[in-house]
Formats: structure tokens, C-alpha cells, sequence
């Protein structure tokens, strides 16, 4: 005899599991993140690029225009690059952004779909997600229009970038203003107590209590993984698992 | 006052049938329904859990056109046809929902709160599984792997005259030689040897049943034969470099086919054994990053010599009514008040018909929602047979289009398959034309007369610069979607896309532009789908002889 199903995660008033894989647009509304130094920072980039002066555009055609600017997102594994990425592209809605595709299991068995290199679309802004995964010769195309770049990489690339840079002919060539942010130094206890917040709140069904996480628990949590969030997130979701139903 | 928005459905446990009428109401508090525009209801499903989230079969209803007239709060029934599936499924890392989701453009920030859930379980209409899914075995051709062997072999050679260079290649050469010629070995021992079947659906509470044919040359002796079946969760979360593959099972069972056991040369030898899946067994489910897949594994023990296996796929469906009575039962749980209908259909649906999949109730309070109707086929306008034209817009039609959204349904299988109830690939086929486009459409009336117009000597223009302006409602079938270049259209537009189509059920091309904020929803429009767009004639392309709009 089969069961009907019941409402999902009902009996701990919640709609999901907050700590289930989130879309991007989730991942950038649901971000503990501070990017305001760097949407001000691209904002002023922006409105510099917007009205160039014919001494400018010469400038440009010298090859020696202004630097372009490449805003790096660094961290290992699972430090919430892709967060810090879709929250500030939040910001930008009209930009684009790219990632390279891994083929995922079922594409590698069938063989018919496999992972790429997007194409690079057109604006003066991009967003490249996994930015590690690009080789060199596709940076020298990246680099052609000159845009803002937004990073997420797990390696500093600016070497990369630089040789890329240098492989352009002359008239392509600009100087690089590569500033970068080591997102490994700001996975604190704080913040991921935030984070658990913000996540179950968000995952709330209606009013009453929400299971409790305790946060001495999520401090040894982060202090056995490191700073690899996306681990601590996966101890956190097998956790609402098997939690007991909330009494209202 | 907050602005409000909640939606009720008609049974507390939100629970229905596959084929039954999902009835509900939107009950909205504003106090601003003067200045409310369009409101809609979204119906789709989508996974959650530890892989990507995925979505797909979403349709889009229209419940009400312009300002919400009375005192709040206003409440306007919507009701749907509950989709064949896939049917609602909730594991440890796949969980897999239905929701109805209501959008009310109101100006100003609102938020209509987060989709409600419904749970489908099987009823009297079935989709049947997609044939994609039933193609797909886990055995691989002789053929290949002969391939593969002579390869392998062919690197392992070269390799190892040009040591120690050669190494390279020798390590990928023994990756592909050894799995082909494993089973090669096995294969020659056991002669002829061969599992069925290759493909298979079963149903919840029944039987999979396995056979094993072997007729070896000589007389040999086997150790054991077995077979077991599993039924997993396969779930890829993250992108990129940073993707990983979770896997859980959710059932497993293992029979032995045979003991030890002497065969006789030239003989047939058939081993058969049978598993019984639970009553509760889950769908086989695929979407792009998500899958409940099951398989059977049958392997013999040869003595001294590699084993030889062979691995199938099964199918897990919902059973058609008749078969569905016994032994396989849904019991309500005891906590479940409502008495569902009894199931009358009796055969599974052949496809799903989008036209009737999702229809809007009637928008006044007091009306009882009707049951479901078919738009009646008006016949083509005059003068063109075979275009029926598309149509101004209807508020709050009783039988307004509703519209499926394939793209969402579409990213795995790039050659229309699909793999599961609803999930991705059903919708590739082209979605029919909804009822609202065989109507009369000026959009196509006029750009018809500009085409019977000679293309030289201006003719055209005055009633192109006619055209131009006009505000237009109309089902835009998907051709292909393009991001719009050029400084010509409006910054809004500039790095927008830009839809290559028709107007849904006449032919007359059209290119409809459509604002930046709506990329991420243009850029999973899918070809042949249909969607209803409101947009103005902003110019005409005279190569291609076709209006340009924007959205």
C-alpha cells in the first residue's frame, strides 16, 4: 500500500530544505554578503566608460586607454565564490554572465551534449563564473572589448590575464587594474550564523517555530570543515533530514 | 494596508490526481486594485534538494485583465486540469513538487509570497513514458567495443615500443582495452549469453522479471548467478569545475538466478528469477541534473575467469487504471480527510494536450467553476485558408490560452527525448497552437495586406507606417532566440534578446524584442514553443519582409 505524500517539510513549518542547492537567483537574493565597495566600484568604472572624449577614443586607438579593470573573486572550493558573483550580478542585471560547463553525468554518458566554453557575449560588463576553468587562449578573446571583468576563480589568474593581454595586437592592448578579494578570510562564524538565519527564514511556511540550529554546533561545525561552506551546508542538510518535527 | 496575495486551493490536503480539476481561488488584499494590471497564475513543477534545482511543463494562465474593481478582497477561482505528471516524489536528496504561483502587477514593490504546492499522485490519465527513455539501455554494442579494444590495443602497442614516453599513451589504452575485453572473456566462456530484456516497464508493486540464455560451446561450469536490482537517486549540485554527483539508493535487492551449476556443451541453459518492487517504489524520474533511475544488474560467477555482467535499465511508471486496481493500491493515509473521486479514466494519455491543460475558472466571485471546456475552433478568416489568424487580447477569458512553457522541459536531450513524466523532453514536441491565435488578429490581417502590396515602388509604406505604433496581443511561436546587437532599438532592449517567430497558428513571421530584465526568462524559450506576448510594431524589416515589435 502506498502512502499519500504529504505537504514537503510540513512538519518542520518549512517549504524546503533551506539548505538545498539554490538557483542563482536565490543563491544572490539569499547572499550574506558585503559587495558594496565593489558595485560602487564598477558603477565608477562604468560612468568613466560611458562618455568618451575624442582624446580618449585616441587614446584608445594607441592601445593606451584607460586600465581595464578585472575584479577577482578568489577562494577554494565551496567559500561562496558563485555567491559573491550572483549577488553583485544581482546589482547588474543587464550584464552577462558566463561559465564554463562541465558535462554533467548524463550528458557524459550519452555523449551528446558536451560541456563548453560559452561564447562571449557583447557589453562593457561580464561576469565569468569558474574563471579558472578558461585557458589562456580564450582570455585573449574575453579581453577584445575591453569590458569590467567580475571573476569567481579558485586561482589568482592575473599572470594569465597579463599574457593574454600581451598576446592582443597592439592597438587591443590596455593596461590591467586587477584588484582582487580573498573571499577564504571572511567564511566567520558570524557570518555563517547569518547565513542559517537568513536560510531558514526563507524557507519558512508559516508562522511558529523553525527547527533550531545551535550555534556552538555551527561553530565546530566551520571549525572541522574549514572555510568550505558548501561542506557545512551539506552537514546542515542532512541535519534537516532526519530533524524531528517542531512543535508549533 | 499590505498588499496581500494568498492562494487557496479547494481540498485542505492539496492533494489530487493526475486528470482530476485542481480548483482554487487567489484571494488578493490591496487597497490599490485601481491601479493593479494583469493578474496571473503559473503552474509548473520543479525539483529541490541537494542537486540543481530544475523545472519544467510551466503554464501560464491569465485570471484577470485590468484593475481589480469592489472592495478587497477580491478573489478570482482559477482551475487546471492536474497533469499527467511527474507526481509529486519526496526522497533525501530529490524531492520533486507541483506549484501554482500567482503574479499580480501591481506598481510599486510587491511580493506575491512563494509558490504554493499541490501533490499529484496518479490517476486516470498517465503520461506515458517518453520513447527516449525507453531507447536508452545499458548495454553497449559489440560493435563499440570492439572499437574500443582495437584502439586500446593499438595505444598500448605504440606505447610500448616508445617507452618510456609511450606510458601516456599506454595508461588510456589499458582504460579502454580492459572493460571491452573483460567482457569479451567472459562472453567466450559462456558462449552465447545473453540477459533480457534490454528494456523494460515496470510498476509499483509488481514484478521485474530476468531472464539469462546461456549456450556455451563446452561443457563449463558457472559458480553462481545472480541479479540485482537498485533504484537510486542520482543528483549533480554546483557548476563547472565545482559539479559533483550524489548518489543515494533507495532500494536494492539481490536473487540468486543459479547456484553452482555444470553447463552442458551446446546446450541452452536459462536462468530466470523475478523481484517483487515495493508498493512505494518512486517513478523513474530524469530531468537535467536530477534522476531517479532504477536498474537491473545481473552478473555470473565463471570459475578461475572474469565474471560476466550485464546491466539494463527498468523503467518504474505509474500503471494504467485497470492494472493500478491490484496488487497495487493507493491507501489514503489515515490522516487524510478528503475522499477523492473514484477513477474513471481508463487508458493512459497518448500526449499531453496543452490547450486543455490549464484553464482559467470564471473570474467572477459567484461563479462556480466550471468544468473543463474546449475553446471552440473558429474558422479561418476569409481569404486565408490555411492562416488562421492570432488575436487581440482576451482579459479574463473563460477559456484564455494558456500556454506551455516546453523550454524548461527541454535542456537535456537535445534531439527532443526526455526521460521521466513531464520532465525533461516531453514538452519538445511542438506545442499546438492555443485556441486564441486561430482568431481573427489584426497583427496578421495587416502585415497579410502589406505582403500582397508589390515590394517595389512603395507601395507598402503607407500601410507599414500604419502598422507602426500598434499595440498588439498575439501567441508567438518560437523559432529562435537571439540577442539583440545594434544601437538602433531602445537602450531597454540593447542587450536584450530578440525572438525570431510566428504569430502561433498563421505563419506571418514576426521578430519581437524584448527588454534586458527579461533575459533569463526569454533565454529558456525553446523552438516551437508558444507564448503569449503584448508588444508594438516598431519597424519593419524589408529583407525579410517582417515586423519588428518590442515587448
Amino acid at each position: 500500500m502506498t502512502r499519500l505524500p504529504r505537504l514537503p517539510y510540513a512538519h518542520l513549518n518549512l517549504r524546503a530544505n533551506p539548505f538545498r542547492e539554490l538557483t542563482p537567483e536565490e543563491r544572490g537574493a539569499l547572499a550574506v554578503v558585503d559587495v558594496d565597495a565593489w558595485v560602487a566600484c564598477i558603477r565608477k568604472r562604468r560612468a568613466t566608460e560611458a562618455g568618451p572624449t575624442v582624446t580618449g577614443r585616441a587614446a584608445r586607438a594607441r592601445g593606451s586607454g584607460p586600465p581595464v579593470l578585472v575584479l577577482q573573486l578568489l577562494g577554494s572550493s565551496g567559500v561562496g565564490k558563485t555567491t559573491h558573483l550572483d549577488a553583485l550580478h544581482r546589482r547588474f542585471p543587464d550584464a552577462p554572465r558566463v561559465a564554463w560547463s562541465a558535462p554533467s553525468e548524463r550528458e557524459r554518458r550519452s555523449r551528446r551534449i558536451p560541456g563548453g566554453w560559452p561564447p562571449v557575449p557583447p557589453g562593457d560588463l561580464l561576469f565569468v563564473d569558474d574563471a579558472h576553468a578558461f585557458p589562456r587562449r580564450r582570455w585573449v578573446g574575453v579581453l577584445a572589448g575591453r569590458r569590467t571583468l567580475v571573476l569567481a576563480t579558485q586561482r589568482d589568474l592575473t599572470p594569465m590575464l597579463q599574457k593574454a593581454m600581451a598576446a592582443r595586437p597592439g592597438p587591443g592592448r590596455a593596461p590591467l587594474d586587477v584588484r582582487t578579494s580573498d573571499l577564504t578570510a571572511q567564511v566567520t562564524p558570524d557570518v555563517l550564523r547569518r547565513i542559517v538565519a537568513r536560510r531558514l527564514e526563507s524557507a519558512r511556511r508559516g508562522g511558529g517555530s523553525l527547527p533550531k540550529i545551535d550555534a556552538a554546533d555551527v561553530v565546530s561545525l566551520l571549525r572541522r570543515r574549514g572555510p568550505d561552506l558548501r561542506a557545512v551546508l551539506d552537514d546542515l542538510y542532512r541535519r534537516i533530514q532526519t530533524h524531528p518535527p517542531v512543535t508549533p | 494596508m499590505n498588499d496581500t496575495v494568498r492562494i487557496d486551493f479547494d481540498r485542505p490536503d492539496r492533494t489530487y490526481r493526475s486528470g482530476q480539476t485542481v480548483r482554487g481561488e487567489l484571494v488578493i488584499h490591496t487597497d490599490r486594485g485601481d491601479s493593479c494590471g494583469d493578474v496571473y497564475l503559473t503552474r509548473f513543477w520543479r525539483t529541490h534538494g541537494k542537486g540543481n534545482p530544475d523545472r519544467g511543463d510551466r503554464k501560464v494562465m491569465r485570471l484577470h485583465e485590468g484593475p481589480l474593481r469592489g472592495s478587497p478582497p477580491h478573489r478570482l477561482p482559477f482551475e487546471f486540469e492536474a497533469p499527467g505528471g511527474p507526481f509529486t516524489y519526496h526522497g533525501t536528496f530529490l524531492n520533486v513538487d507541483h506549484y501554482v504561483e500567482a503574479r499580480v502587477d501591481l506598481p510599486g514593490l510587491f511580493d506575491p509570497g512563494p509558490p504554493e504546492e499541490y501533490l499529484l499522485v496518479p490517476g486516470s490519465e498517465v503520461d506515458p513514458p517518453h520513447p527516449e527513455l525507453l531507447k536508452v539501455t545499458g548495454t553497449k554494442s559489440a560493435g563499440a567495443r570492439g572499437c574500443r579494444v582495437v584502439v586500446g590495443a593499438f595505444l598500448i602497442l605504440f606505447g610500448f615500443f616508445t617507452l618510456p614516453f609511450g606510458l601516456v599513451l599506454m595508461v588510456p589504452g589499458l582504460f579502454l582495452t580492459f572493460p571491452g575485453l573483460w567482457r569479451t572473456l567472459a562472453g567466450a566462456r559462456l558462449g552465447e549469453v545473453s540477459s533480457t530484456p534490454a528494456k523494460m516497464i515496470a510498476h509499483p508493486g509488481g514484478t521485474v522479471e530476468i531472464r539469462v540464455r546461456l549456450e556455451p560451446k563446452k561443457a563449463r561450469t558457472i559458480n553462481a548467478a545472480r541479479a540485482v536490482l537498485r533504484g537510486r537517486e542520482i543528483v549533480i549540485s554546483g557548476t563547472g569545475s565545482d559539479q559533483r554527483v550524489h548518489m543515494r539508493d533507495i532500494h536494492t535487492r539481490e536473487i540468486e538466478l543459479s547456484g553452482p551449476r555444470e553447463l552442458t556443451a551446446g546446450q541452452r541453459a536459462t536462468l530466470e528469477g523475478e523481484f517483487h518492487l515495493p508498493d512505494d517504489a518512486p517513478y523513474t524520474f530524469t530531468s537535467k541534473h536530477n534522476e531517479v533511475a532504477w536498474d537491473v544488474t545481473v552478473s555470473v560467477d565463471i570459475p578461475s575467469w572474469p565474471d560476466w555482467h550485464q546491466e539494463h535499465k527498468v523503467v518504474v511508471w505509474a500503471a494504467p487504471a485497470e492494472e493500478k486496481d491490484a496488487p497495487h493500491r493507493i491507501q489514503e493515509a489515515a490522516d487524510v480527510t478528503s475522499v477523492l473521486p473514484a477513477r474513471t479514466g481508463r487508458a493512459a494519455r497518448p500526449a499531453r494536450d496543452s490547450e486543455s491543460a490549464l484553464r482559467s475558472a470564471p473570474t467572477s466571485p459567484g461563479d462556480p467553476p466550471s468544468a473543463p471546456k474546449r475553446s471552440p475552433r473558429r474558422p479561418p478568416a476569409p481569404g486565408r485558408p490555411d492562416a488562421a489568424p492570432s488575436t487581440v487580447s482576451t482579459p479574463a477569458d473563460s477559456d484564455a490560452p494558456m500556454v506551455s512553457d516546453p523550454a524548461e522541459a527541454t535542456p537535456s536531450l537535445p534531439d527532443g527525448g526526455g526521460a521521466g513524466p513531464g520532465a525533461d523532453g516531453f514538452d519538445t514536441v511542438e506545442a499546438p497552437d492555443p485556441p486564441s491565435s486561430r482568431r481573427e488578429s489584426p497583427l496578421a490581417a495587416a502585415v497579410a495586406a502589406i505582403l500582397e502590396e508589390k515590394s517595389f515602388g512603395g507601395a507598402r509604406d503607407p500601410l507599414i507606417r500604419r502598422l507602426q505604433g500598434s499595440r498588439h496581443t498575439f501567441d508567438l511561436k518560437v523559432d529562435l532566440v537571439k540577442h539583440t546587437f545594434g544601437a538602433g532599438p531602445d537602450p531597454t532592449y540593447r542587450h536584450g534578446r530578440t525572438v525570431t517567430g510566428s504569430v502561433a497558428g498563421t505563419g506571418i513571421a514576426v521578430d519581437v524584442r524584448f527588454p534586458t530584465d527579461r533575459n533569463d526568462e526569454i533565454d529558456d524559450y525553446r523552438r516551437g514553443a508558444v507564448h503569449p506576448v503584448t508588444a508594438t510594431v516598431v519597424d519593419w524589416e524589408k529583407l525579410s519582409e517582417k515586423p519588428v515589435l518590442e515587448a
